[in-house]
């Protein structure tokens, strides 16, 4: 290892009796495993009680669980597998894994292939796990992008809820406009849509998505103006938040304190499995949609998408027994049980079954709206390549800007597909 | 960079001040020379000892990152894969990065903004309350609590009751009448929001200009009291000379801290430096160049030009601190 | 300034500096979910529901992560009083060869942001196999590592007069007993000072505890109230609160006991 040569001499002078961080690695014997995830303790206790299931069916293998919350974890991760001292099995999620994947930090599952079964997960999730045609992540659960709407707002404002067979961006904007204009002040139709999921949806109903499958952006300059000229009349009209406010939500963005959390918005677009938290902590019925333009544009946009993946460290000393700890976690009817929907509704159809009966409302709503989804959903989603952990902060940016008029819907497209194009080129 | 300024009189290893000798005591000067080299050599071995802590600690734990980060900044290191030489490519780069200026641009006007403006509050705050107030305990306190949050995961939201669109400043402006904006998230005041809230944190350097109050001998005082000196004449000649090496003391290490300002504004804009870039601090951007975006080499070299401005600076006020700082040694 | 006057001004300006603190304690006092529907500062019923909860919520009672951090953070304030007085006296009162440039390394080693020294560090402490245990985070302070607290003591050890130790030179004493019988007892202040605030500064920091403990079972208060947050689902905000309130305690505390000796210097001794 050439890296951090100088450190190396000095520690080299001082270390008599280090250098023994790997794990004992005679095989046989009893093996440590670490597990790493982020989340917080009701995640920890409830993946715990997974563990001790493993281990008391493997009792030659022992797994250490390591957590964070999900900002911490991920410059842990980093840390940690800098200095080669990375977990065994390593928790992955949104553009992560094609990061850590694409530079090779994670192992190529057909490795372990003897360990892991693949095929009684959902195809569309498992396939979220896959690029370059290598497999290197197993889902956790799916989850879908859809739209969150509170139909007590519906309701006060005297607006039906709408048809989410039928509806186009058109009438989203006319709904959120008539809630704000009927319903009780300090009211708004929607929250700002603009959020990398949101435009992968509107650009891919039109056949085009944020990415192409050879790693370059696909999104048109066209779409994305309109998409801006949609946010901004929105805005204007009254129909979402002022912009401080938009800012200060993307800022700070735990369901309790996002407007929909709050009950002052009608409608919010959202990832699917933070529905049981916003429905919490409004205390309001909220429910799921389909997004709008879904049926009356060239495609449908939504997709299923890999809520998490488990992944194995590449230079894991105990791949087998990590991919074991995997295919338990995911296929286990004691592992399904204890970890319910935690991680996303169970990407195992024979798991979904089973703890089918011990969900509560929330989760029966969200379950309901993934089988509702999955026969609609349009071709696999394409996942950014190498840099795209970078898109979000360019469409914030660029958002910002367009929020307080410092630059025209037709710039801030071209800025996006430029500022991306160089995030991902380089 | 200096050391603060040598003593003065004191034996100085660049050109000893020995005074001009009379020739008739050419030889005594001689005995002495000697034997002042030995206290000198004994006085070097115990700083020696003195600082084998210190030397330890450096050889052993300090030096070696600060050396891999200098190397590392001559390399494209993904963090994930090994790091590759590049030479001064990062450093080229750095010409044409339009956020990198922008973020020494914020960083500059929050340093010297905030800085000048924390420390002459917690200056007044130190002398009003070092003046015998009853209660001063309480109050100190009550004005360091704030320093005890500043870090803390809640302050985002803290703050935002304070600042954001719906917070507490907008009600009280509302009751005179005046619609606020949203100070945290406007591009027009997140900075000074920013500014605001380090201000707001100015308990720690009060704290060390109290301990500062608090190590003047009284017996300057009393020398002051018998020649006469008024109250004022006391404050200008006794207080403020004296205290002026703690009060180099937080400008130099409050300076230092501003430029790396990071925790405050990384929880405040959650990461992003909102709104579009207008509190990236430099900071800020190193942290989303090595972390969030995979590119430590930059980031290392980034770092490391940080540490020269930092270092000019600081040198600076080394170099202006013979002009008004006063040491009792 | 009339005293009355003055204690108006001290009163209200410590309203506005505990504004957000009185903020955080009323919402520790209310339900998760109503905290951000219902953000007055009076809690409509008081409930120590989140007190009683926060406490064990996170898997092992919170007493544990106090107890941590109070570990860490008493073992670096010993480590710092006694590391970085010797290296400011060094500084301070003796003159050396090298000691402009050992110096002005020292300051510099507080100039590189912590970002890009984590990953040297780490690889560096796990070749010592110290990861997952508290010496990455004390035994640099037992080496005068905070330059800080180094220069803090070299100024308050050169605003003080030369008279004293010259006289006791004179009288044939060392470099040590000067150092601790004449410079330590006049630095009171400056020594409650580096109490304090390190005491303070390492019981909130987040980063490298993050980073270098794992394990749970040895998990400080910053890196435990963490676990009450969920980027992604539901976050205990009611419990982190109330926690966050608990873990203020302790340092408060110190700041409160520390801050004694901060009023306990020469001034009030006098010089005899």
């Amino acid at each position: 290892m050439t890296r951090l040569r100088f450190s190396m001499v000095v520690v080299a002078a001082l270390a008599i009796s280090a250098c023994s961080s790997g794990s004992s690695g005679d095989s046989g014997g009893p093996v440590e495993l670490r597990f790493s995830w982020w989340g917080n303790e009701q995640r920890a206790a409830a993946t715990q009680k997974a563990l001790d299931a493993f281990q008391n069916a493997n009792p030659t293998i022992k797994v250490k669980g390591e957590y964070a919350d999900f900002n911490a974890y991920f410059d842990r991760i980093a840390t940690q597998v800098a200095a080669n001292d990375a977990p065994d099995v390593i928790t992955m999620g949104g553009v992560y894994p094609r990061e850590y994947g694409g530079r090779g930090a994670l192992l190529d599952l057909k490795e372990v292939s003897g360990q892991l079964d693949l095929s009684t997960l959902d195809k569309a999730a498992v396939s979220n796990g896959n690029f370059d045609n290598v497999q290197y992540g197993v889902p956790t659960g799916v989850n879908t992008y859809g739209i969150v709407v509170n139909p007590a707002l519906f309701q006060a404002a005297g607006v039906p809820l709408p048809d989410d067979e039928k509806w186009s961006w058109a009438d989203y904007e006319r709904i959120a406009g008539e809630i704000v204009a009927k319903a009780p002040p300090g009211t708004v139709g929607s929250e700002d849509p603009t959020a990398p999921e949101g435009i992968e949806l509107f650009s891919k109903q039109l056949g085009e998505g944020v990415y192409s499958p050879e790693g370059k952006v696909a999104i048109s300059a066209g779409t994305l103006t309109r998409w801006f000229e949609m946010t901004t009349r929105m805005r204007n009209s009254g129909a979402t938040p002022k912009a401080t406010v938009t800012v200060e939500q993307a800022a700070l963005s735990a369901p309790e304190q996002t407007l929909m959390g709050k009950g002052t918005a009608a409608m919010r677009l959202e990832w699917s499995n933070r529905l049981t938290a916003l429905r919490t902590a409004s205390g309001k019925p909220l429910q799921l949609l389909r997004v709008p333009g879904e049926t009356v544009n060239k495609q449908a946009g939504m997709w299923l998408q890999a809520s998490q993946l488990y992944t194995v460290n590449a230079r894991s000393a105990h791949p087998q027994e990590a991919a074991k700890l995997i295919n338990f976690l995911v296929s286990d009817p004691a592992a399904g049980a204890a970890i319910g929907t935690d991680r996303g509704i169970p990407a195992n159809k024979k798991i979904r079954d089973a703890i089918a009966g011990s969900l509560n409302e929330h989760q029966k709503v969200e379950v309901a709206f993934i089988t509702k989804v999955s026969a609609k959903v349009s071709p696999a989603l394409v996942l950014g390549p190498v840099g795209s952990t970078d898109t979000l902060q360019i469409l914030q940016r660029i958002n910002s800007d367009v929020l307080f008029d410092k630059i025209k819907p037709a710039d801030a497209a071209r800025r996006f597909i430029d500022e991306v194009s160089k995030a991902i080129g380089g | 960079m200096t050391e603060p300024q040598a003593r003065p009189g004191a034996v100085s290893l660049a050109a000893p001040p020995v005074p001009a000798p009379a020739r008739a005591t050419v030889r005594h000067d001689a005995r002495r020379r000697r034997r002042s080299d030995r206290l000198r050599r004994r006085d070097a071995r115990a700083a020696y000892l003195f600082l084998a802590p210190w030397i330890v600690g450096m050889l052993a734990i300090t030096i070696g990152p600060i050396l891999a980060s200098l190397y590392l900044s001559f390399t494209s290191y993904s963090l994930l894969r090994p790091p590759r030489w590049i030479g001064l490519q990062n450093y080229v780069r750095m010409l044409s990065d339009q956020r990198l200026m922008t973020s020494l641009g914020v960083t500059f006007r929050y340093v010297f903004i905030s800085v000048p403006l924390q420390l002459a509050v917690a200056l007044a705050l130190a002398l009003l309350l070092n003046r015998g107030v009853r209660g001063l305990a309480f109050y100190r306190s009550v004005y360091y609590l704030p320093s005890l949050l500043a870090g803390s995961v809640s302050i985002a939201i803290l703050w935002r009751q304070m600042f954001g669109t719906d917070g507490l400043v907008n009600d009280l402006l509302a009751l005179l009448g005046i619609q606020g904006v949203g100070w945290i998230a406007h591009p027009d005041f997140a900075l000074g929001t920013l500014v605001v809230l380090n201000v707001w944190t100015f308990g720690a350097p009060m704290v060390i200009f109290l301990a500062g109050l608090r190590q003047i001998p009284t017996m300057y005082y009393e020398a002051a009291a018998i020649d006469g000196a008024g109250r004022w004449a006391r404050f200008r000649h006794v207080t403020i000379p004296l205290l002026t090496p703690i009060i180099f003391f937080n400008l130099v290490l409050q300076m230092i801290g501003a430029f790396q300002t990071f925790t405050q504004a990384f929880v405040v804009s959650g990461g992003t430096g909102a709104p579009s870039d207008r509190t990236l601090f430099y900071t800020l951007y190193l942290y989303q160049r090595g972390f969030g975006s995979f590119q430590m080499g930059y980031a290392s070299a980034l770092a490391w030009l940080l540490l020269l401005i930092i270092a000019a600076f600081t040198a600076l006020n080394f170099l202006l601190a013979k002009r008004w700082v006063f040491y009792g040694d | 300034m009339p005293a009355p006057l003055r204690h108006a001004l001290l009163v209200a300006l410590g309203l506005v500096m505990l504004y957000p603190l009185l903020w955080m304690l009323s919402s520790s006092f209310k339900p998760t979910d109503i905290i951000f529907r219902d953000p007055s500062l009076w809690p409509g019923a008081f409930s120590f529901g989140n007190y009683v909860h926060g406490w064990t919520a996170l898997g092992a009672p919170f007493q544990k992560f106090l107890l941590n951090s109070a570990i860490i953070a008493v073992a670096s304030v010993v480590g710092n009083l006694l590391s970085c007085s010797l290296a400011a006296y060094a500084f301070a009162r003796l003159s050396f060869p090298g000691k402009r440039i050992m110096f002005a390394a020292m300051l510099a080693t507080i100039m590189l942001p912590i970002h890009v020294l984590i990953v040297p560090r780490y690889v560096l402490f796990a070749q010592l196999d110290w990861i997952n245990t508290y010496l990455p985070l004390i035994v640099p302070k037992f080496l005068a590592t905070d330059a800080f607290f180094v220069f803090l003591m070299v100024q308050f050890i050169r605003s003080l007069p030369t008279d004293l130790d010259e006289a006791a030179r004179i009288d044939g004493c060392g470099h040590f007993r000067i150092y601790w019988r004449i410079i330590m007892p006049l630095c009171m202040p400056a020594l409650a000072t580096t109490a304090v605030f390190t005491f303070i500064w390492t019981w909130n920091d987040f980063f490298s505890q993050l980073i270098f403990l794992t394990d749970k079972d040895l998990y400080t208060v910053p890196v435990a109230l963490r676990t009450f947050l969920d980027g992604q689902g539901r976050s205990s905000w009611g419990e982190l609160f109330a926690m966050s309130i608990v873990g203020l305690a302790p340092i408060f505390g110190f700041f409160l006991a520390g801050q004694r000796y901060l009023t306990q210097g020469i001034a009030t001794t006098g010089i005899k």
